[in-house]
């Protein structure tokens, strides 16, 4: 079954991968008491990442 | 209902799994290759317990199984079972975060990991619905690969 992927579904997973990395940015500096290393703030962000990469390459197949 | 395998709801399961599987990676391989230990003498009621841990070898047996699972998460690859075995993990980190040493940095972290868990669980929780019948008889494990083959083939 083709499976449309619109704009609207990028700005979703961008904006719930970039927020979660805030929350993790916050948190781990412990509101900027820390250091920020990407250690914590690695892993959301890299997943979101690839995510919008597989995104794009799947929509790109569809076409 | 909401479709796992349809966009935009795949692609939010898949972020979740990546990130999970990071996550793992990072914290298993710091002590795999970089024989990283926290320093558990700052980690409030915590520590002893982490500290017997690491005395009795757990703490790095911990280590080794969280990069299998990261790479498990990360692959695609049986990921079921990899998330069963991570809600262990899990339970203990949360338990020991919110209810034993709750500073705000370890609550932040106890909430995370049962949220990525727990979420992950949900998202490939089709599979697990046979674990949910209230009563069952004896099943075993090479009768379900036999009636899965047998499945398959017709």
């Amino acid at each position: 079954m083709k499976q449309v992927i619109s704009g609207r579904h990028y700005v979703l997973i961008a904006a719930v991968a970039i927020v979660w990395t805030l929350v993790v940015v916050g948190f781990s500096t412990s509101m900027g008491e820390r250091p920020l290393r990407m250690y914590d703030w690695g892993p959301p962000a890299f997943a979101g990442l690839i995510t919008l990469i597989v995104m794009f390459v799947n929509n790109r197949r569809q076409k | 209902m909401i479709k796992a395998d349809e966009s935009p709801w795949k692609y939010l399961v898949l972020w979740l799994r990546l990130y999970f599987a990071f996550h793992y990676l990072k914290s298993g391989l710091n002590y795999v290759i970089f024989d990283f230990i926290p320093d558990f003498s700052r980690s409030g009621a915590v520590g002893p317990y982490l500290a017997e841990m690491t005395n009795i070898g757990f703490y790095p047996l911990v280590k080794y199984l969280e990069v299998i699972l990261g790479a498990m998460l990360l692959f695609n690859f049986m990921v079921p079972l990899a998330l069963i075995v991570m809600a262990g993990i899990t339970f203990q980190i949360a338990y020991l975060n919110l209810v034993v040493s709750p500073h705000p940095r370890q609550k932040f972290t106890g909430t995370q990991e049962l949220l990525l868990n727990c979420s992950l669980l949900l998202a490939y929780g089709g599979y697990y619905v046979d674990f949910l019948r209230a009563k069952v008889k004896p099943y075993s494990l090479w009768e379900g690969f036999h009636k899965r083959s047998s499945l398959t083939k017709t």
